[in-house]
């Protein structure tokens, strides 16, 4: 029967061939679509790239062409049936040209290609938050199938919230891709860090006596059950007169280490006149990259409005401390890149699954990024040191959280190019040089989603398989859970 | 007898006719003319995009599609009289419906009248819960939801059959949760109860099963969606607030539900009631009446923050100072009263702490405005150029609101005033935060393109004016936008020229607390750059002159000077400079070309303290405005500590 079909359907869709136009004339224009995806290399298990066309005409159509096969599309907006676009793009590369029709007479555009590559890690996920300065009335961790439009809720603050009683979701993180061990933060009402680890659910409160806060930005170890976090005294601030509209600081930050069996927390760093941040392990659980900023003021009741006096001279550099995951214990120290030195600021280090690039987010200061239009991403090689700004995929407005996919061929970061006010999802394609493709957007059902829709999308994480657990049963958990303390030990050293 | 009988009911007749229309024509009246700033109010608060995605995404939450629905006819508000028609339209045909779902005889008419006066009560008690409701639609939302919930039970009521009518009701509890919220519920649970008064022990199986109905069905359904609580379903669709006691909505259709659930249970009895005299209608609409005068919002001062806001939101700066002149010349005869009356009770007592207690008591009687009247006052006459001579022409003060809960000024005029005074960060902070815990609306979606334009972020304005193009009364205005965005028109064009020049100080990092008025006073007192402008120099003179320091002030006058170079000083100024060079004795000042009137104003009004010694500023005030109202020196004098929120 299905035998039958395909072929069934490739006729009724070559059908569709008839509406391209016989006659028309050459216009030599580059077409405007929205979002670009002219010349873009795409995993060859992605969904359709639906797009907008920005040009004015009488009429559109646009024809999709593959090895044997012309699908003719009218209308501006251009959505492309999924099973059609998945059995073209399995062909390797397909065509794009649109006609526009003016005045009774049709005109082509200069076509344009889309080339398939590996294939993608096929899920994501994100949190959609409204570009707020601290209200959070409706937050949600979502994550989509990336080979269709799928989305689905993971966990939504709205199924826990009480009316005043709000709660802050964030970090969600998973180990090794897998969704069968991830943590996200429930902050405030019913708070604390919610963990799946081995099928059960667990409310932790990470603060200590020794510690400065509960654990924030996460790092689950690759092999071993700990995770790193950052310990953060964050507060934020508004610009007077400037494009970036927020500056989010630390006014202490430390790391600390959870061990999942233990249930204890041990000292990473804790440096006071250093902001630590952003553990990100090396693929073999051996070395944890992070971020560090020199900061000696006062520890007094005036620190914080101190530390934003200071905000363009608190300046993060990378570094790499040793790890031995069987005894825990730390080696001294490294500096991998004194961004400081070079009166830049680097943050959101992730090392690429075969351990040899070493990514990250410049800007001239600070730590939060997503709020700095001068923010760019950047790559080192491990193997000697060097590294680069990613021009490639780079823009004039913020590049900033940044995911590498299971394979370690594909990059999705959060970006503010498209108006400057919402982080927007893009993907580029690496070679095994370290050099990317043209980025691309996440496509979108609707070609006028990111024009249109009022969130901004937030951390987004490669996953190789979806978040099973239901999101109701987050929600019940969480409200029926008290928070489980953890103990502290001291930090081993080598 | 029966020609007595008859000529009784044609009576009764002709009375209910009247009221039925009277009324209704009445209150549409009544909104239309002396409400329609709040009912412009509730519509900028509100969006309704000319769009398939909202109404899809509108199907992820119970009431979600009465939610949309609301919002459909809430759009219509700004045109006042044509919302308040259909919301009347609405609330008329709440009448009939009721009388006929809950079978109440015509003897009682004026029962099936009882929701409809209290879905009205509803939002207009609602004062400045205005500013901090939340609810997709939530003017026409109540109402909406009753006109559905009553036509489910007359639904019911008609049909025959014992199963149809269950799965009628199962069809409510989960269909119509879905898309009406507990509206659907209270269908189900209302129309179980007029089963059990109407069909006897059949009607105590539909009253058993439309309770585990409405009991469950919520529960059931509750893992379809990820956007609430469980908890929360038996009042989806209901309006909120995080505010606490300003849950008057909820009251309001909780009544509703009480009563009509009463009205089901005594309507068997009822219909057997003889029929009564029509002045048991009369007394009955009269109790409506005095019923409305006791709970209807009317405090002029929120009528009047709300016209000045209005038409500051439209740039109308001549009508937003106006608005304040004519309150207080409204008042102006209330005060002399009030002010006889305090005298005369004043007269006859002599004990210190009887007296604060007189005129603490009459305090309250006289005209004062709140303060976002006098900020907005502040703002158009700046924006006039004429703060400098009039600034304190008109009535100050900061008389509370008249609420339970005093809701934050930033919640009522932050964006507005932030806009223009030249901080459209804070206005942007202020937008977003309002989206976020409100929903995007006409009115901060303005606010957001705005700032983006006068920020030069053509992308980010594009953005929300391409929503506002959705809509059925803002895209007009948009397009506008869009053309001055096109022609490169921004920089010189009303309100933007206004602002821009105002932006001329140096990048800080800052937190307003939501203190709006404490924060733009010490932005222009004590942030100036080098680079200032002659606007931001006026600026920082009208809001030294509100400081009442006098360090400040000189250091803001020297710069108004440099800047501004005037031909002749604007009054105030005058009066300010005299006033403080006499306190500070500083002989320099006092050499500054004042006009004779200026200095002859301030010799008397020291003369005249000096013969009428001021025991207490609330006791001696009104009597100084009368001689010397309109001068700086009786507003730093008389007007101090003000209140701000």
């Amino acid at each position: 029967m299905r035998k039958l079909l395909i072929p069934i359907a490739v006729l009724l869709l070559t059908a569709c061939s008839a509406g391209i136009p016989s006659e028309f004339t050459e216009s030599g224009q580059d077409p405007v679509i929205f979002p670009d995806y002219t010349g873009v290399t795409v995993p060859s298990n992605i969904a359709p790239l639906n797009f907008h066309i920005g040009m004015e005409s009488d009429d559109f159509i646009t024809v999709i062409s593959a090895a044997q096969e012309d699908l003719a599309l009218r209308g501006q907006d251009v959505r492309i049936p999924e099973k059609a676009w998945h059995r073209m793009l399995g062909s390797g590369k397909v065509s794009v040209r649109i006609f526009l029709k003016d005045n009774g007479s049709w005109k082509a555009c200069n076509s344009f290609d889309i080339s398939a590559a590996e294939d993608i890690d096929p899920y994501i996920s994100y949190r959609l938050i409204p570009p707020s300065v601290e209200s959070y009335e409706r937050l949600t961790i979502s994550q989509r199938d990336l080979t269709s439009f799928k989305e689905k809720v993971i966990y939504a603050n709205s199924m826990v919230q009480d009316g005043s009683n709000g709660q802050c979701i964030n970090c969600h993180h998973y180990r090794n891709y897998r969704t069968d061990a991830m943590q996200f933060h429930a902050r405030q009402y019913l708070g604390g860090t919610v963990m799946l680890f081995e099928g059960q659910l667990r409310k932790l409160n990470l603060k200590t006596d020794s510690t400065i806060s509960a654990g924030v930005y996460p790092a689950w170890h690759p092999t071993h059950d700990y995770i790193a976090y950052s310990t953060n005294k964050t507060h934020q601030s508004i610009h007077m007169a400037d494009h970036n509209r927020i500056e989010v600081l630390d006014e202490e930050s430390d790391l600390i280490l959870y061990d999942i069996r233990r249930n204890t927390v041990s000292t990473i760093e804790n440096d006071s006149s250093q902001f630590e941040c952003y553990p990100a392990w090396a693929p073999d659980g051996r070395t944890l990259y992070y971020v560090s900023a020199f900061y000696d003021g006062p520890f007094d009741r005036n620190r914080k409005d101190r530390v934003f006096l200071a905000a363009d001279d608190i300046r993060y550099s990378l570094y790499a401390k040793p790890f031995n995951p069987e005894t825990r214990a730390w080696g001294p120290t490294q500096t991998v890149y004194d961004a400081a030195a070079d009166s830049m600021s680097a943050t959101l280090p992730r090392v690429s699954p075969d351990g040899r690039w070493l990514m990250f987010s410049l800007g001239r200061q600070g730590v939060f990024h997503i709020w700095h239009k001068d923010a760019d991403l950047c790559m080192m090689d491990l193997r000697d040191g060097s590294w680069r700004r990613l021009d490639e995929i780079n823009s004039p407005d913020v590049e900033s959280y940044h995911s590498w996919s299971s394979n370690g061929r594909w990059i999705i970061f959060s970006t503010r190019r498209e108006d400057g006010a919402f982080t927007r999802l893009y993907i580029a394609h690496m070679d095994n040089d370290g050099k990317f493709s043209k980025p691309f957007a996440l496509p979108q059902e609707d070609p006028g989603h990111n024009r249109s829709f009022m969130y901004s999308y937030n951390i987004p994480e490669f996953m190789v398989e979806p978040v099973k657990v239901p999101a109701r049963r987050f929600a019940a958990f969480i409200r029926s859970s008290q928070a489980q303390s953890v103990g502290f030990e001291s930090k081993i050293t080598e | 007898m029966v020609k007595e009988k008859k000529r009784k009911q044609d009576t009764g007749r002709i009375i209910r006719a009247a009221f039925s229309i009277v009324l209704p024509l009445a209150f549409w009246f009544i909104l239309t003319v002396f409400y329609k700033d709040f009912l412009l109010k509730v519509e900028s608060g509100s969006l309704f995009l000319l769009d398939w995605q909202p109404l899809l995404e509108s199907f992820s939450i119970p009431g979600g599609l009465l939610g949309w629905l609301g919002t459909f006819f809430m759009q219509f508000l700004h045109l006042p009289w044509l919302g308040s028609l259909i919301w009347t339209v609405m609330l008329m045909a709440s009448v009939p419906l009721t009388a006929k779902a809950f079978r109440i005889p015509g003897s009682l008419w004026c029962l099936a009248a009882v929701p409809a006066f209290l879905l009205a009560m509803g939002n207009m008690s609602l004062g400045y819960a205005v500013f901090v409701i939340k609810g997709t639609g939530w003017f026409f939302v109540p109402t909406l939801g009753y006109l559905a919930a009553a036509a489910t039970v007359l639904l019911s009521g008609r049909m025959k059959g014992l199963c149809s009518r269950i799965i009628l009701l199962a069809l409510a509890a989960t269909a119509g949760f879905w898309l009406a919220g507990c509206y659907a519920l209270s269908a189900v649970v209302l129309a179980g109860i007029m089963a059990l008064r109407t069909d006897g022990r059949k009607g105590s199986g539909i009253a058993a099963a439309a309770v585990v109905l409405a009991a469950a069905a919520p529960v059931v359904i509750y893992p379809l969606f990820t956007t609430y609580r469980l908890a929360d379903s038996w009042t989806m669709g209901l309006p909120s607030s995080d505010i606490a006691g300003l849950m008057r909505l909820r009251f309001a259709y909780l009544l509703v539900f009480v009563s009509m659930a009463a009205a089901g249970l005594l309507a068997g009895k009822a219909a057997s009631a003889p029929e009564k005299d029509t002045p048991v209608q009369i007394c009955g609409i009269a109790g409506f009446l005095l019923l409305s005068w006791l709970v209807w919002y009317n405090d002029p001062n929120f009528m009047s923050e709300l016209a000045m806001a209005g038409a500051a939101d439209n740039c109308d700066w001549k009508k937003t100072a106006s608005i304040l002149e004519k309150a207080a010349q409204k008042a102006s005869k209330s005060d002399e009263r009030a002010f006889n009356a305090r005298a005369k009770a004043l007269e006859r007592i002599s004990d210190a702490g009887e007296r604060d207690f007189i005129t603490d008591k009459y305090s309250g009687k006289f005209f004062e405005p709140t303060r976002p009247m006098v900020l907005l006052k502040d703002l158009a006459l700046f924006k006039l150029g004429v703060e400098g001579d009039k600034a304190f022409l008109y009535r100050d003060g900061d008389r509370k609101q008249k609420s339970a809960t005093q809701v934050p000024m930033v919640a009522q005029i932050g964006k507005l005033l932030y806009f223009h005074y030249g901080m459209p960060n804070y206005c942007h902070r202020w937008c977003i935060e309002e989206a976020v815990e409100y929903g995007w609306s006409y009115q901060n979606l303005r606010y957001m393109a705005m700032t983006a334009m006068v920020m030069e972020e053509w992308d980010v304005a594009g953005k929300f004016l391409d929503k506002l193009s959705s809509t059925m009364f803002y895209r007009k205005w948009a397009r506008q936008q869009k053309d001055l965005i096109d022609a490169q028109a921004v920089s010189g064009a009303a309100p933007y020229c206004d602002v821009r020049p105002l932006m001329c100080y140096e990048d800080r990092l800052s937190s307003d607390m939501a203190m709006v008025e404490t924060y733009i006073m010490k932005h222009f007192t004590q942030f100036r750059s080098p680079y200032a402008t002659a606007q931001y120099d006026r600026a920082a003179m009208l809001w030294t002159l509100r400081m009442q320091d006098i360090p400040t002030f000189w250091r803001c006058f020297y710069c108004y000077l440099e800047t501004s170079n005037p031909k002749s000083l604007p009054r105030h100024y005058q009066e300010a400079a005299y006033m403080y060079s006499t306190l500070e004795k500083s002989s320099g000042m006092q050499d500054l070309p004042y006009d004779k009137s200026v200095k002859e104003g301030y010799d008397a009004f020291m003369k005249f303290s000096q013969s009428h010694p001021v025991r207490s500023l609330d006791e001696s005030r009104y009597q100084f405005m009368k001689k010397f109202g309109g001068t700086f020196y009786f507003y730093y004098y008389f007007t101090r500590n003000q209140e701000t929120f």
